[in-house]
């Protein structure tokens, strides 16, 4: 009996396996040969160990790119907890009236794909005939048409702040959902104890919202490393100015696609595999390790 | 109260998001999703054609008496849909013939190269741009047809054309139907009002040095107080000085070679944007196509396919209104070029498909009236060029001024680098031409730039 139930479960899970080997595992062990080989021409690979890697540690403009990454991931994550939690409390903990229709229209710019909304920032911020100068001007706030997308600071800031108005609504969902399954004897609890609505915030909501904030934190992270659609659309997929918005993945793309240096490609890809790996055990680390006290 | 004062964050916040949403759509229409292909991939357009479709059947295309007797399906994929018309014209030549196309818009090169590395299966016949062509001749992607079977007859086409297409043994790996010279088209009402003439002659006269060009800009400047730029951006005079001003190509022998005109470019482009002579619009842009239909520039640097894809489209009510000028020296841009694919299994039929497309004479003669275009085929050219007049260009026989410019053509420094390594002088450039880098930096970072995209090259 045990063993026919096995059989019948192997069965339902070959779907799965076969699509997974073939266009996932195979994949990523044909990345990982590519990584150690230099390509001569378009089809011929020399297996050179692990010169790539040497290059790569080597690589200012990786290294750049890292960087980027970081800095973009940063500036949208931060102000997306800071939003998505203010929103979920205030949905929440106030009982406004129309809370849904507002989870919705927060949650809308989500599912616009990224790369027509890098389009539409690219014209709205463009430098001549943007609409964002033509504001401006017509405010008689600038004199002069600002390059906006010239300035590395500036470019990097206005993908942090698309990657934010993009998902601070999901956010928000996630963590009304875990602010709704705190459980009420505990709120009860503690409003019999005469905990005021900031206490209530800062003893009861917070401390067990913690997993969740944790979720959101590695979803967020495993994402945002591999952010591409908005510089590849912003810039027209070169990263500049002064490669500001060279992103690890774009880097990867151009170098393997654009500049067809397949091996190179695969060894960005497995560097940044890497990176994302590493944080990621820094997190559930974290993570398990709380759940534990608790 | 206190949750008066939330619902009122709230709003704030959805208001604060909202914005950003709203002025959008409004105040700039997004790019249509094919100026969107355009940009993302940085085709130059190689002759997509814009105008209304006719159906190419026309009674131009000969049918031989055994035309019937090939029968079977080929495969043919490209970028735009400039085959359809080809297609339409060859099945009525050939009756038995099934040609079924497949357009793909976004990343065709990333897709095709890839398909071509692995030997994998695909069409019978692929088109590419002139700027990726030399990737796939080193990529063996196509036969050779200078030999048997085919032993392509290029005694009428346009000699750049096959330079381009060959190997490095000189053998014909591709061939094209059109050639793509260009000049610098000018709007007459402008010309006439700032410059006192309309006249191409005159005007390329004034247009023949580069100091010739930049007196001229400063004449636009002064006489349309600064309301007319010549150009839409300083990168138009690059593509007429990409292959027209540089002496060396930039790759030789796996080693990058800096020639001594970047530098003189990097200045040519200061003088441009310190002086106000370009409109800083971006290439592709739409503001760049609506540019055509205002006073904001005064024209553009273009090849043949210019009039149609870019003025036609972004100025539709200005017939009549263009002309085109020569500039210091000639040079070509786009272009889409056929070759059969080698692990093709319908070789035979595959080359009927390109011999007819490129070098079918009646056809090619419906082609060039039809689509206004200018072909490859010196005889065609001759033919079509004779009491020709561009009803665009009011009077002008735009034929003989592309004939003209072809013999001005360099290709001897084309490599497969080109349009990588001048997109990274750009970049640099911009850097320098808005202040964040001086001109020294911007040639080192240039120079860096080229040698992490290509680990494979020297650089010194």
């Amino acid at each position: 009996m045990r063993e026919k139930r096995a059989k019948w479960g192997l069965i339902f899970c070959l779907p799965f396996l076969a699509t997974f080997l073939i266009f996932q595992f195979y994949p990523i062990l044909y990345s990982l040969y590519l990584s150690f080989t230099y390509q001569e021409n378009s089809r011929t690979f020399i297996f050179t160990g692990l010169d790539n890697y040497q290059d790569l540690l080597h690589d200012a403009v990786f290294w750049k790119s890292v960087a980027n990454t970081w800095k973009i991931w940063l500036m949208c994550f931060i102000p997306q907890l800071v939003a998505a939690l203010l929103l979920a409390v205030l949905l929440t903990q106030y009982r406004i009236r129309g809370a849904g229709f507002f989870r919705a229209v927060f949650y809308l710019p989500n599912l616009v794909t990224a790369a027509s909304v890098g389009v539409l920032f690219a014209a709205l911020f463009d430098w001549q005939t943007g609409s964002v100068n033509g504001i401006l001007q017509s405010l008689g706030l600038i004199e002069e048409k600002v390059n906006w997308m010239g300035s590395p600071a500036f470019a990097q800031g206005i993908t942090g702040f698309i990657q934010w108005w993009m998902w601070f609504g999901y956010s928000s969902i996630l963590l009304t959902a875990g602010i709704t399954a705190i459980s009420q004897e505990i709120i009860d609890a503690s409003v019999v104890d005469g905990a005021n609505n900031w206490q209530r915030l800062y003893r009861i909501t917070l401390p067990l919202l913690k997993p969740t904030l944790l979720y959101v934190l590695v979803t967020s992270l495993i994402g945002g490393m591999q952010i591409f659609d908005i510089p590849m659309t912003l810039t027209k997929g070169d990263g500049e100015p002064q490669k500001s918005l060279m992103t690890m993945v774009l880097y990867l793309y151009n170098m393997a696609f654009k500049n067809k240096d397949y091996s190179y490609g695969a060894t960005i890809s497995y560097g940044l595999f890497i990176i994302i790996l590493l944080f990621s055990i820094l997190f559930f680390k974290v993570l398990y390790g709380k759940k534990e006290e608790g | 109260m206190k949750r008066r004062i939330a619902t009122l964050l709230t709003c704030a916040l959805m208001a604060a998001s909202l914005t950003a949403c709203g002025s959008g759509p409004s105040a700039t229409p997004a790019p249509s999703s094919e100026q969107t292909a355009e940009n993302t991939t940085e085709t130059t357009g190689g002759g997509e054609q814009v105008s209304s479709e006719e159906s190419g059947d026309g009674d131009a295309a000969d049918v031989s008496a055994d035309a019937e007797s090939y029968s079977g399906t080929i495969q043919v994929w490209s970028w735009t849909n400039d085959p359809e018309y080809q297609i339409a014209a060859f099945e009525k030549a050939y009756p038995n013939i099934k040609v079924e196309f497949t357009q793909i818009g976004t990343d065709y090169d990333t897709k095709m190269q890839t398909i071509v590395d692995n030997e994998t299966e695909g069409p019978d016949v692929f088109y590419a741009d002139v700027k990726t062509v030399k990737n796939y001749i080193e990529s063996e992607a196509w036969e050779n047809l200078s030999a048997n079977p085919y032993n392509a007859d290029v005694s009428n086409t346009v000699p750049y054309c096959v330079e381009l297409a060959s190997d490095e043994e000189g053998n014909l790996r591709a061939m094209t139907y059109q050639a793509t010279p260009g000049g610098f088209w000018y709007k007459r009402d402008l010309a006439l009002e700032y410059l006192g003439t309309d006249d191409p002659a005159e005007i390329s006269q004034m247009l023949s040095t580069m100091d010739g060009v930049l007196e001229t800009a400063e004449k636009i400047k002064v006489a349309s107080n600064g309301e007319t730029h010549m150009f839409a951006s300083y990168q138009d005079l690059w593509n007429m000085a990409n292959y027209g001003m540089r002496s060396k190509p930039w790759v030789e022998d796996g080693q990058f070679i800096l020639d001594d005109y970047v530098a003189e470019f990097f200045d040519l482009a200061k003088t441009i944007r310190d002086n106000g002579y370009d409109a800083k619009l971006d290439w592709w842009s739409d503001a760049w196509y609506s540019a055509a239909a205002d006073k904001s520039i005064f024209g553009y640097t273009l090849p043949t396919w210019g009039l149609l894809n870019v003025m036609q489209t972004g100025a539709p009510d200005s017939k009549g209104n263009w002309a085109i000028a020569s500039l210091p020296t000639s040079y070509f841009n786009g272009g889409s070029y056929l070759g059969i694919y080698q692990k093709s299994e319908n070789k035979d039929l595959a080359w009927l498909y390109i011999d007819f497309v490129c070098n079918n004479e009646e056809y090619l003669k419906q082609y060039a009236v039809d689509k206004a275009d200018y072909t490859s085929s010196i005889s065609v050219n001759e033919a079509v060029s004779e009491g020709y007049v561009n009803e665009w260009c009011k009077d002008q026989n735009t034929i003989e001024f592309f004939t003209g410019e072809l013999d001005k053509i360099n290709t001897s420094i084309v490599t497969k680098y080109d349009d990588v390594i001048g997109n990274l002088m750009l970049s640099n450039i911009d850097l320098y031409l808005n202040g964040t880098l001086s001109k020294e930096e911007a040639l080192e970072q240039f120079k860096a730039d080229v040698a992490g995209n290509y680990r494979s090259l020297t650089v010194e």
